[in-house]
């Protein structure tokens, strides 16, 4: 007992470490199979006790294997399994995305066809007085105009294919329409800033730009926030800001249950680029853009290509590259039912012939530079669907 | 790069090193510090550590060469040795520099100009007859590649460090001390450090250009406080783990932004590196001693050097030259003026050094004056500035920014010191720790913390 006194008197410092550390310990080790199961522990490089870390990162709290031991990796399921397997994606390649995509694919089996084709046998059931703006298709074929194509780019052979999916993955592309049922469909064309009046945008860090640096603040709404992700965007506070500029924080089904949109603007994905694989993300698109058709059933939906990164962030950067960025955009433009839900592409506003961003629009190769969001200004308002009336 | 900010230093590399020093006897502590210096260093190095191991040895043999028992004076053959080292360490130095300019290929090695530092510092010291006694091969090993110091310094003295003792015990107030320093740099750099970065970081984001002055005047404070937080705590990082190790404390940095004036301020920034310049570049040109004009030309040089030490592209040569410009303007013209009035000291420091940090920072000389341009909106209107963007940074960093500039101050830090014995500082530096850990466990499972957009 003196001994121990003693060690406290002298070395107060390393007990209080010792002594806080202690109970991290048998938390993180005894807990590592169950509770952060999810988690990989490299006990070379880390201690146990980082698991109590993540996990109340990500809302995994010590008490929870007290109260139902058995049920681990429930609640967490997303975030917690998002973050564990970027990290391992990151670390060592291959091993994050391939049993996930093996299962993503075994599950898509009411997959439709590709929507990029000619659009051939049109079906119009009526087509008498088509304004100029449209043309006439079939349910299942979307004509070319209705949406913008992906941009590819060059591929600088950097990927992580932890973050692919298989070139062959069939998208289950499940999102109901309701307009425009009868195969009539409107050309992509030229509107001024009034079209806006009733749009909503929601995003990330980019449509944060877009609303503080872009020309429709005052005119649109706008729901972003740094750091938000198709994952995690329901769980956390955004900014609104309405169409008189006036903003405050809310949730997303807070303001979709509240207002209606005559179109609604999508822009999630590039902080999924270290995340899961493709198809995981866009399974988790889809599910979004259904929940925003449920509360907006009037509503167009413009799924808005995610932006490239520059050259040198492509070249160097295993996930945020053009590669892993192309593929995803290829996926939820298939969402894109050219009736009542819409790709837009604003890729070849700000890229190079080689797909990169250029590098004087952006200062850190991943967001435009305030002087540059007038380019996605643009391409908002010369792709714009307008019913014809 | 093993950075003591990584959970692999804190909690595998440095409780087993410690464990192995101090069970080995203290006379063979020093062969167990090279080793383990050796083992960090490839760590983060990988086979650049061979080329530390061979520059030491050569060092050694070389300064073998050139030490002399006092009486007998330099002989030649300690001169001819002392030219072959600085040929070979200003030659390593120089050769690495200018390829790193010429190709980005070239991976310079970690660290090397802070060790290339030391070994020239540790043969003129010889040369001069500073270091009286023969140093022995364990001494000057550990010297040169002591892992608190291997990767980003201190500079330290053979003659200031406490080489010479005999052998390594560790008395329980060194380990304290060492301890409480090492987790108050570990806090400073991971608590504010790092959150400021990204602060710098929105600004790039944004583009110079389109920044709004108070927010461009704010990322200037922003930046040289968070280089400072970052600098000042990994020096007590690595002047803590000295100290656990039986080393004496190294000051690096005297509390810069209380300094009276550009050239004190030098004198207490980046302290190891500023002395090394004066004792080993500036007196043996002559210093003062040679007349104003002299003076003037040996300021240039030391200035010249130190900007070429930071980088090679021609901000660091702006940088280098107005800090030159700024020290002569006050050693020449207002140096009276100072001396009566210490404000004018202070407003050259507090409103001056942000700039030059400003210069430091911006590499490119097109976004440098589109920077200062905003920064003096006198010449024009920026490209579609948010006036709110102000107000926006300020609400998230202000307790950052605070808890920084606090710690500018003398007075705040000695308070912590002073105390570093009482129950509620330690439980609190404890608390620091921890939150530390959560902040970097996040950030190496989620390598977007500080990058997520």
């Amino acid at each position: 007992m003196s001994f121990l006194k003693l060690l406290w008197k002298r070395f107060t410092l390393l007990c209080i470490l010792a002594l806080t550390a202690l109970p991290l310990m048998i938390i993180g080790w005894t807990g590592r199979k169950t509770l952060y199961s999810e988690y990989e522990l490299n006990p070379l490089r880390q201690p146990g006790l980082t698991l109590v870390f993540q996990g109340i990162h990500d809302g995994v709290y010590p008490w929870q294997s007290l109260i139902r031991p058995k049920e681990e990796g429930e609640e967490e399921g997303a975030s917690a399994a998002d973050s564990s397997s970027a990290d391992e994606a990151t670390v060592d390649g291959t091993t994050a995305g391939a049993g996930a995509t093996d299962e993503a694919a075994g599950e898509a089996g009411t997959a439709e066809t590709p929507v990029y084709t000619e659009a051939e046998d049109a079906e119009v059931e009526e087509m008498k007085t088509l304004p100029a703006n449209a043309i006439a298709g079939s349910l299942d074929v979307i004509p070319e105009g209705v949406c913008n194509p992906v941009m590819q780019a060059v591929d600088y052979d950097v990927v992580n294919v932890g973050f692919l999916s298989p070139d062959d993955t069939e998208y289950n592309t499940d999102t109901e329409g309701i307009f425009a049922k009868n195969g009539i469909y409107y050309k992509l064309g030229l509107v001024d800033s009034t079209y806006f009046t009733d749009a909503l945008f929601i995003g990330d860090s980019r449509t944060v730009g877009l609303c503080e640096y872009g020309s429709l603040k005052g005119t649109a709404a706008f729901l972003a926030k740094e750091s938000v992700n198709v994952y995690n965007i329901l769980d956390q506070e955004l900014r609104y800001t309405d169409h008189d500029g006036e903003s405050w924080g809310a949730y997303v089904e807070e303001i979709l249950e509240e207002n209606q949109y005559g179109k609604v603007y999508v822009a999630l994905g590039v902080n999924e680029l270290g995340i899961g694989t493709t198809y995981m993300y866009y399974e988790k698109y889809r599910e979004f853009i259904s929940l925003i058709r449920e509360y907006q059933p009037d509503a167009l939906i413009y799924i808005q290509g995610i932006m490239h990164v520059s050259y040198d962030k492509s070249s160097s950067d295993s996930c945020r590259n053009n590669t892993v960025i192309s593929q995803r955009n290829m996926a939820i433009s298939t969402l894109a039912n050219g009736r009542d839900i819409f790709y837009i592409d604003m890729n070849p506003y700000v890229c190079d012939e080689d797909g990169d961003l250029y590098e004087d629009l952006s200062g850190d190769g991943i967001h435009l530079k305030a002087s540059a969001y007038e380019n996605w200004d643009r391409c908002l308002m010369e792709n714009a669907i307008v019913t014809g009336e | 790069m093993i950075l003591f900010n990584s959970l692999t230093f804190l909690f595998r590399f440095f409780p087993v090193f410690l464990a192995i020093y101090y069970l080995t006897p203290a006379r063979f502590r020093e062969v167990v510090l090279f080793f383990g210096s050796i083992v960090f260093y490839a760590m983060g190095a990988g086979y650049m550590a061979i080329m530390l191991t061979v520059l030491t040895i050569a060092n050694y043999i070389l300064g073998q060469m050139v030490f002399y028992v006092d009486k007998g004076g330099v002989r030649p053959q300690n001169k001819r040795a002392f030219i072959a080292a600085l040929i070979l360490d200003v030659g390593a130095l120089v050769v690495f520099k200018a390829l790193s300019g010429i190709t980005d290929k070239v991976v310079l090695p970690l660290g090397f100009s802070f060790y290339l530092f030391k070994m020239i510092s540790y043969q003129a010291d010889l040369f001069r007859g500073e270091i009286t006694r023969r140093p022995e091969i364990m001494d000057t090993v550990v010297y040169f590649t002591m892992f608190p110091q291997v990767t980003q310094g201190p500079i330290s003295r053979w003659n200031s460090i406490g080489f010479e003792k005999r052998d390594r015990t560790v008395t329980v107030k060194a380990f304290n001390d060492g301890l409480f320093f090492f987790v108050l740099g570990l806090g400073m750099k991971v608590l504010l450090a790092d959150p400021l970065s990204i602060l710098w970081n929105e600004i790039g984001k944004i583009g110079y250009e389109s920044i709004s002055t108070p927010l461009a005047w704010m990322g200037a404070i922003g930046y040289s406080l968070r280089l400072y937080m970052d600098f000042w705590g990994y020096s007590l990082m690595s002047a803590g783990i000295g100290m656990m190790l039986g080393y004496h404390f190294v000051i690096n940095f005297l509390h810069p932004y209380w300094a009276c004036g550009i050239g004190d301020f030098y004198r207490r920034w980046h302290a190891t590196l500023g002395s090394w310049f004066r004792d080993y570049v500036y007196i043996p040109l002559g210093g003062n001693r040679k007349g104003n004009l002299r003076t003037i030309l040996n300021l240039a040089v030391v200035w010249l050097l130190t900007g070429l030490w930071h980088g090679i592209t021609p901000n660091f040569l702006i940088w280098s030259g107005v800090l030159f410009l700024l020290i002569v303007w006050e050693k020449f013209v207002v140096d009276g003026l100072i001396s009566s009035f210490p404000i004018i000291g202070h407003l050259h420091v507090w409103l001056l050094i942000p700039l030059t940090w400003v210069i430091f920072a911006i590499p490119d000389l097109s976004d440098l004056r589109s920077y200062f341009m905003r920064l003096f909106p006198f010449f024009g209107n920026g490209v579609n500035v948010n006036s709110g963007d102000f107000m926006k940074q300020l609400t998230t960093y202000w307790p950052l920014l605070l808890i920084s500039l606090l710690l500018c101050t003398p007075h705040w830090y000695r308070a912590i010191v002073r105390n570093r014995r009482r129950l509620p500082v330690l439980i609190a530096l404890v608390i620091v720790f921890w939150i530390c850990v959560y902040r970097i466990v996040i950030s190496a499972s989620n390598p977007f913390m500080y990058f997520s957009f």
